[in-house]
């Protein structure tokens, strides 16, 4: 095949754009990546599920080191839950291949929707993290640490608490990314701070962390399937890498609140729209 | 100081060490996949076709074992090497959680060693399941 010089190139922008977003919002590219690469270029969305994920590897690897000079990520939390998401992201990715498009279409929807909507709520979240019962197993394996809160400039202990429906959700979060091709950051969030109850920056911060894993499992199924078709994939994995550089540079500069804000109704948008393209078939 | 305040920092140390040797890993295998990518596709579009053209009747016409990137990038195929920056960034995390493998050996930490060897088969199974064709 010749080199598609305005393909490569539409590609390679939306990516940048999603890279960007992706960097303020702390999401992975994968949100703006798969509609506006289903919808507006039409590819397939086999394929686009490959790219994102590639995707999701690239922006969280490259974000990792920040996090973890910033000492938010639990590395001991991670490795124990990626167990749970490296199983369920397997699984979703074996299943992703055997899924129609439009169900594809469907599920991508209503997550989106879903998105939205907990980007909403989240302004709510209290820094702390839930309240949960004592885990004799959680301190067995020194699932805890401690972190600088430097809004009210103390130090906070932290201890993770209900493993199991932790493991549970995670497990769906893997899945999820498996099927879908999305880092699944919004469920993994909710796992750990709702659920688990770890003070909201530890779970953002390895939840980020996680996602390259998770990914990396489903993406190495995809790329066995056929999935990861490098005429669609170069594009995604340039673009998002140079969108995250910008997006990282412009982070301390953006008040992340309005961002959000202006990311509810796109979401809204898309989420609508993938919703009517699985009903359409 | 009381001695197991000092047993603590010390644990807290190496655990940082630990974490700054993985972010460099990741940051380093991030790059490399880059630069393979921008490669391939500079070398792609100069030579104006992918070095594929002989599978386009198939289903994928693009590598999708490791075997078959091998040969690809032996033939000198551009889309072989742009294949293999895609797959050097799927590899990335995997080496992240086998450099974590070994840190909880070094520790005797043998539930999470154990933990992370299962995470590390889990990846490579994953990746190594694809049937060869092409």
């Amino acid at each position: 095949m010749a080199f598609q010089w305005l393909l490569f190139f539409k590609i390679f922008a939306t990516s940048v754009a999603a890279g960007v977003i992706g960097a303020l919002l702390g999401l992975g590219g994968g949100i703006i990546v798969i509609p506006v690469l289903t919808i507006a270029l039409g590819i397939d969305v086999h394929k686009v599920i490959g790219a994102s994920l590639i995707s999701v590897i690239a922006t969280s690897s490259g974000a990792a080191a920040a996090y973890v000079r910033d000492r938010l990520t639990n590395l001991r939390v991670a490795m124990f839950l990626e167990l749970a998401t490296t199983t369920g992201a397997l699984f979703g990715a074996f299943v992703s291949a055997f899924i129609e498009p439009r169900v594809l279409f469907l599920l991508l929807g209503a997550l989106l929707l879903y998105s939205c909507y907990g980007m909403y709520q989240r302004r709510h979240l209290s820094a702390h993290g839930a309240k949960v019962p004592d885990s004799p197993l959680a301190r067995r394996l020194k699932l805890e640490g401690d972190y600088h809160d430097e809004a009210t400039g103390e130090t906070v202990h932290y201890r993770a608490g209900r493993l199991l429906p932790g493991w549970a959700i995670m497990w769906f979060a893997g899945a999820m990314s498996g099927i879908l091709g999305i880092g699944s950051g919004i469920f993994k969030v909710v796992g750990m701070d709702l659920v688990m109850g770890l003070p909201i920056k530890i779970s953002s911060a390895t939840s980020n962390f996680m996602m390259g894993v998770t990914a990396a499992a489903g993406a190495g199924v995809h790329f066995a399937n056929g999935d990861i078709d490098p005429n669609v994939a170069a594009g995604v994995a340039l673009g998002v890498v140079v969108g995250a550089g910008i997006g990282a540079k412009l982070l301390p500069k953006m008040p992340g609140t309005w961002v959000r804000y202006l990311f509810i109704p796109v979401l809204l948008f898309m989420g609508v729209e993938m919703v009517l393209k699985g009903f359409q078939r | 100081m009381t001695q197991e305040q000092a047993v603590a920092d010390r644990e807290a140390e190496d655990l940082h060490r630990m974490e700054m040797v993985i972010s460099r890993v990741l940051q380093a295998g991030v790059v490399l996949s880059f630069v393979l990518v921008l490669a391939g596709v500079i070398w792609w579009a100069c030579r104006g076709h992918t070095g594929y053209e002989h599978l386009v009747h198939r289903a994928h016409d693009y590598p999708t074992t490791l075997g078959g990137l091998w040969r690809g990038l032996r033939a000198g195929r551009p889309l072989a090497l742009v294949q293999t920056g895609l797959v050097v960034l799927i590899f990335t995390p995997v080496v992240r959680v086998a450099a974590a493998v070994l840190v909880f050996l070094r520790d005797r930490d043998w539930v999470f060693a154990v933990l992370t060897l299962i995470v590390l088969a889990l990846l490579l199974f994953g990746i190594l399941s694809g049937k060869e064709a092409g």
